[in-house]
């Protein structure tokens, strides 16, 4: 469908239209939140959140950039607010248990995410990769899963988080960088 | 040994070459539908609760206005009656 048409009948409240959008962009807009959020739960709420956004802010989009770049810029922005948010609840949690409230309450152990679209041959190794994706600068956690997961160009990652083409390229460096350090650091520890 | 260390941290890092892309679940079109349509039916009603907000708002100035004015108008009726029983004037009010 011609991208124009698509996003002026989304514009006039079209549910064909609406759904055609779905359809053709759930698979990435799940992929992009799960290599971010490392939870299938959390990808598909904030998967089907993003596309309430778009559904909701449609009204306002002038095209002044592609319609999946504008998707893809949701997918990022959600998927940040909910690690956040998490972080902010984790932080809580803490602050709890110093003061001994909840005690009670049973510890949850999140299992090893591994990415269902990995190779069967590389999830014992990419269980490593992805925790220690989770130890990453938010930036470069998006920049390397938007690359790496979502096999997005340096400029397709830079329209969708307002970054330079050269500010990801050194994104990108220094995520490989700190990935090699933290790998580094869960060999030595597995040695001993 | 640092060889070996070497090639497993690049081996971890290309494990998600040839990644495939994660299909979303099945229903997923569905239940997006139905969050998009609760999303308006909240919307909506939380317009219509900010509507009744300030209609609540507006009300209760409009009845504290009418109450002020009417115990000043009660007060002035009382203070003319104190005044016309002491035939006390105006003059009588500036001395």
């Amino acid at each position: 469908m011609n991208e124009e048409l698509l996003i002026q009948q989304l514009q006039q409240g079209n549910e064909k239209a609406f759904a055609w959008l779905v359809q053709n962009f759930q698979d990435r807009v799940y992929n992009t939140c799960l290599g971010v959020l490392h939870n299938m739960e959390d990808a598909e709420d904030i998967a089907q959140e993003v596309f309430v956004e778009v559904h909701r802010s449609v009204q306002g989009f002038k095209a002044e950039s592609k319609l999946s770049t504008w998707i893809y810029r949701i997918c990022v922005t959600k998927s940040l607010d909910h690690l956040r948010g998490k972080k902010r609840k984790k932080r809580f949690a803490f602050v709890k248990s110093i003061f001994g409230e909840n005690d009670n309450e049973p510890r949850i152990h999140i299992p090893d995410f591994v990415h269902p679209g990995v190779l069967l041959e590389n999830k014992e190794r990419a269980a490593y990769l992805f925790k220690a994706i989770e130890q990453l600068p938010e930036n470069q956690r998006i920049a390397f899963t938007l690359n790496k997961i979502e096999y997005l160009s340096y400029q397709e990652i830079s329209d969708a988080t307002q970054m330079s083409v050269s500010a990801v390229e050194s994104l990108l460096f220094r995520a490989k960088q700190n990935l090699k350090k933290i790998l580094n650091d869960y060999y030595e520890e597995n040695e001993r | 040994m640092s060889h070996k260390k070497e090639q497993w941290v690049n081996d971890v890092l290309f494990s998600v070459e040839r990644v495939q892309r994660a299909t979303a679940p099945a229903g997923f079109y569905n239940k997006t539908l139905a969050r998009v349509k609760d999303s308006t039916q909240i919307s909506k009603a939380s317009i219509l609760r900010v509507a009744a907000g300030i209609a609540l708002l507006v009300g209760l100035n409009v009845f504290a206005c009418a109450t002020f004015t009417k115990n000043e108008n009660m007060q002035h009726a009382q203070l003319q009656a104190f005044a016309s029983e002491y035939n006390l004037t105006a003059q009588s009010d500036n001395f």
